[in-house]
């Protein structure tokens, strides 16, 4: 009880004031999404913003049930930084390579699907250049296969990679803004790459619909697509 | 009707508030019953144009009329607003950002200047020393490729944002006649509506008999006839408003014409700066107008033009 009034009001009213007024990042609650539904929001990967971008963006039921993949290895380096995105972030902490044994990083997120948590994932696995796609990894896609019975969310973000860059201790004001799609299904017939392609195609149509809304020439800070074969997690 | 001074609204000042929202009522119910009759024109853009007028007119009076120190900290977050809407529009290097941190961390020491009204700390801060201070910066960081056109862009988005708009908050505590009761707020009010009642004019001027067009590759809705019926109207429109001002009647005629002219010139440079850019808004901050500096772009360059001619004609 008292952990979720804490994780409330540090996410939505610390952070995302710090966020919205100066950050400056737009991200409004968006309609598409219904209450009390299960999702996976799928969303582009740039900086440490992002998760927080998100987290502000959801209606506070959502917040309390929605728990971020995070990487093991980085943000469960010691036992204080495991606390604090335990806590405030309610991460669920995968480790990226299965060398050192331990939990299955697809079981561990399909138990908190089960029970009917939504997750947070960046199929891109590690934060890229600004305004630039990686390639995405196939996690994503084997969870969804498995739960054809939850929709995945597309989620855009730019400008946040130039407000804080990976690699950069200090964040800038820039002007960005959070989209969110609408909520899709896959078909079960899917192969893993086609349920890839299909969420990376649902993320460009954001991309295209953000740059329309803002009048910019199609030429201007294109995302691009890094057409590298995808490496699958497991 | 005797007015009673409210807060740091002297009477004067009320009865131009008064006359700014009746006419502000008076469009929306035009704009209404147009809708209404005539549901086939277009006019969703004037709507949200005019609503957003609302919102701006409303936080205008919250943050100026109520506390001077508070009036300039809200002018500051205003500066800090277009200041990030305009570096973040700019096509920056990624090794600007730390010389881009140095432009955030002057606005505060801006604005502290003019809240001690120490002029001379005030006026040469973003001009002189971060004139030097942006250089440096990038050469510590020792990205030379393009560093040239970093060193006058962030230099200039400083100017045309934090420098500008500190001028309006000066005009807050600049010294004026002992006899002068409408109060320095009466000073930003005259500025601000003049220069927004310009653009206005201008347009309405050139839609009603514009033809010739003054500046076809920057702006292609300016004309002539629009320029010169803006001009004339904010002229007049200065004179008439003058009880606001400390100035004399030929003072406040100059004051119009500066405020028109350089108002016109600030929204073309603007203009230029988006087509240069290929950009139809700077952002899209506020519904209707689009970014911050779409509707600072005439103030721009007409706070600068109208502190100084105030300051010039200051009792000594």
């Amino acid at each position: 009880m008292i952990r979720n009034f804490i994780r409330l009001f540090t996410w939505k009213v610390l952070i995302s004031f710090i966020i919205r007024w100066i950050i400056g990042i737009s991200c409004r609650y968006n309609k598409n999404i219904k209450e009390n539904q299960q999702y996976i929001y799928v969303a582009n990967h740039n900086s440490h913003l992002d998760t927080a971008c998100i987290l502000c963006a959801l209606s506070p039921q959502e917040l309390l049930s929605t728990h971020p993949v995070a990487a093991a290895d980085y943000f469960g380096k010691n036992k204080l930084t495991t606390f604090l995105s335990e806590y405030f972030l309610n991460a669920c902490l995968i480790r990226r390579n299965k060398e050192n044994g331990g939990e299955n990083p697809i079981e561990k997120m399909d138990k908190l699907l089960k029970q009917g948590k939504s997750l947070i994932i960046f199929p891109e696995g590690s934060r890229g250049e600004p305004e630039k796609f990686q390639a995405f990894k196939l996690g994503v896609s084997i969870l969804l296969a498995k739960n054809p019975h939850i929709p995945f969310l597309p989620i855009y973000m730019n400008g946040l990679g130039k407000a804080l860059p990976k690699g950069e201790g200090v964040v800038l004001p820039f002007v960005g803004s959070v989209t969110f799609g609408k909520p899709r299904y896959i078909n079960k017939d899917q192969s893993l790459e086609e349920i890839t392609d299909f969420i990376k195609s649902s993320i460009l149509e954001l991309t295209q619909k953000v740059r329309n809304a803002a009048n910019l020439s199609t030429n201007r800070d294109t995302p691009q697509i890094n057409l590298e074969p995808n490496n699958p997690l497991n | 009707m005797k007015l009673e001074p409210i807060f740091n609204m002297s009477s004067q000042v009320q009865l131009v508030l008064i006359g700014i929202f009746t006419l502000l009522i008076l469009f929306t119910l035009t704009f209404q019953a147009l809708k209404k009759f005539r549901p086939k024109m277009n006019l969703k853009e004037l709507i949200d144009r005019t609503t957003s007028w609302w919102k701006m007119l409303i936080i205008f009076v919250v943050c100026i009329f109520i506390n001077k120190t508070f009036a300039i900290i809200m002018i500051g977050f205003l500066s800090f607003i277009a200041l990030r809407e305009m570096l973040s529009t700019l096509n920056f290097r990624t090794s600007d950002r730390r010389s881009m941190f140095w432009c955030y961390l002057v606005i505060p020491f801006q604005f502290y200047s003019v809240y001690i009204q120490w002029y001379g700390f005030f006026i040469i801060l973003i001009p002189v020393i971060m004139f030097m201070i942006l250089p440096f910066r990038n050469l510590i960081t020792g990205d030379t490729k393009g560093i040239t056109n970093s060193n006058a862009t962030l230099q200039w988005s400083l100017m045309i944002t934090v420098f500008s708009l500190s001028h309006l908050a000066y005009l807050l505590v600049i010294p004026t006649k002992a006899d002068f009761k409408a109060g320095n707020e009466a000073l930003v009010l005259y500025l601000i509506f003049l220069t927004q009642f310009n653009d206005v004019l201008q347009f309405l001027w050139g839609k009603a008999i514009g033809k010739r067009k003054i500046a076809p590759k920057v702006s292609p809705n300016k004309t002539w006839e629009g320029f010169l019926g803006g001009l004339i109207c904010t002229t007049l429109l200065a004179y008439l408003l003058r009880f606001l001002t400390p100035f004399t009647p030929i003072q406040s005629l100059i004051a119009g014409f500066m405020i028109a002219f350089s108002g016109f010139v600030g929204d073309l440079n603007i203009s230029a700066i988006k087509r240069d850019l290929e950009l139809k808004d700077m952002g899209n901050t506020i519904p209707g107008h689009g970014g911050i500096m779409d509707r600072l772009d005439s103030l721009s360059f007409a706070s600068l033009v109208f502190f100084h001619l105030a300051y010039y004609w200051r009792p000594v």
